[in-house]
């Protein structure tokens, strides 16, 4: 890069930085030497540090401005100072030493224990939605002679809307699936529609279907609400509403607290400061 | 030529370490810190009379800083007023370890704010000017020249002042008057140390432009 074009503005500008630095005392080594040198050889240079101490000699030696208010508050003053309402909510979370912090990592931890517990127990996991079986709940439904989505009882792969199509009495169904419209011999929740191909069902449990018919009728109601245990609540259909079971909701509500506290606090804390 | 209360450069790193451990105390005002953090718990506890001692300790400290930053005299007043009333807001973010730096930093921040809120809304100048009170140092000079002299080299510095950017004016207050170093000045303004470095050394020289036509005031 070629050097600079020399510019006289620019080296007393160069200086005078120079002479200034060197009246307050920031230089060291050569530069302070160069500036020195500066200050002995350049007139000007020399006049600039004589006038840069005496206004500084001049500025300590400045008067005391008089007061003449007195500052003290009054009970008024304080009466309308006094943190309210969201500052006063700032004020606790954002207060040094208060027991927001670990009142709300103890939320926050005991929000993830319970989570983890909740999708650890598979009596309570409920999380992943209702299409979202576990294999390890698959063998239970087998055993109970439940059928899953889609699939039929000879094994073959069927639509999930087909037992609703056979419960409510389409021509084409075929024998196997007319039995999932049957009444369950199980209490149903009392808010469960009743199953609108009735007549069928009842021919099918004096074909003695009833027994392995009975999940299919809460897919083919769609309830997604019988009392028929948490294997039951597995075999709901994908259009059911997902079940959240009441300790990871617990979990979910101490987590989401105790977030909510820290970053509140971290909110505050920067206001505050 | 050289100001005695600068840092020198070798001992830049180690001096601003030891500021920061502990900005603002001063040998000297360690029983000044014990009372104020004892008054400063009696304040938290809802204590008015406590606060109000506080204020009073540093009342005089803080109108003569701020009004020093603020050329209107009225508007400095207001000014230290809210800085008390911020303090009293504020006084549970207080940390320590000195409540005399504490107090001093909101002081310059409610001096600044109005500064720039006076930049978007001009004031008449300077009036310190014609302020009766304003009066030099008292000392043992008492020949009327030199008190006349005094005076006017008062009033000459104070419009200077005045006259200069309210970022350079606090720098160079705080340093040359108040006694701050860099790192106190630059933990008070929220600036860099660099910052202040370049505020104080523009600063002294806007202020030896504007006062060279007046210099043998200076040099008398």
């Amino acid at each position: 890069m070629p050097p600079a074009p020399h510019s006289p503005i620019a080296e007393a500008q160069d200086h005078a930085a120079l002479i200034v630095a060197l009246d307050a005392g920031d230089l060291a080594g050569a530069e302070r030497l160069a500036a020195e040198s500066l200050a002995a050889s350049c007139a000007g240079c020399a006049a600039l540090a004589d006038d840069l101490a005496a206004i500084r000699g001049a500025m300590t030696a400045l008067p005391v401005v008089p007061r003449r208010r007195d500052y003290r508050l009054t009970t008024e003053d304080a009466a309308r100072l006094r943190p309210a309402g969201w500052r006063r909510l700032l004020e606790w979370l954002g207060a040094p030493g208060s027991a927001v912090r670990p009142l709300a990592t103890g939320l926050a931890t005991l929000g993830v224990v319970g989570l983890l517990l909740t999708a650890g127990l598979p009596g309570l996991s409920g999380l992943g939605g209702a299409g979202a079986a576990s294999p390890a709940t698959a063998p239970e439904r087998s055993v109970a002679g439940t059928v899953a989505p889609g699939e039929s009882r000879d094994g073959e792969w069927r639509s999930p809307y087909a037992p609703t199509a056979a419960a409510s009495g389409a021509p084409e169904q075929a024998p196997g699936l007319a039995a999932t419209a049957a009444p369950a011999p199980m209490p149903t929740s009392a808010s469960a529609p009743m199953p609108t191909a009735a007549p069928s069902g009842d021919e099918a449990l004096v074909a003695g279907e009833a027994a392995t018919a009975e999940p299919a009728t809460d897919r083919a109601g769609a309830t997604g609400m019988s009392a028929g245990g948490p294997a039951n609540e597995k075999a709901v259909g994908p259009d059911a509403a997902p079940t959240v079971p009441l300790p990871a909701l617990v979990s979910l509500v101490l987590l989401a607290t105790g977030l909510a506290l820290l970053a509140g606090r971290v909110v505050a804390r920067r206001r505050l400061a | 030529m050289n100001n005695p209360r600068s840092t020198p450069p070798g001992e830049g790193a180690a001096a601003e370490r030891a500021t920061a451990e502990r900005p603002n105390v001063r040998p000297g005002d360690e029983a000044a810190a014990r009372r104020d953090e004892i008054l400063v718990a009696r304040a938290l506890d809802g204590d008015l009379v406590a606060f109000n001692q506080l204020v009073e300790a540093y009342q005089d400290l803080c109108h003569s800083l701020v009004a020093r930053l603020v050329p209107d005299p009225d508007q400095a007043a207001d000014a230290v007023q809210e800085a008390f009333f911020s303090a009293y807001r504020n006084l549970r973010s207080y940390r320590g370890p000195s409540f005399r730096g504490w107090l001093t930093r909101i002081a310059v921040n409610a001096a600044m704010d109005l500064q720039r809120a006076r930049k978007r809304r001009p004031v008449s100048p300077y009036p310190e000017l014609e302020d009766e009170s304003w009066q030099p140092p008292a000392g043992p000079e008492t020949d009327p020249e030199i008190v006349i002299v005094a005076t006017e080299r008062g009033r000459a510095l104070a419009a200077a002042l005045a006259a200069i950017g309210s970022d350079q004016r606090a720098a160079i207050v705080l340093f040359d008057v108040e006694g701050y170093d860099y790192a106190e000045i630059a933990r008070m303004t929220g600036v860099s140390l660099g910052t202040v470095k370049s505020r104080i050394h523009r600063g002294r020289l806007a202020l030896r432009a504007i006062l060279v036509e007046r210099m043998e005031l200076f040099r008398s």
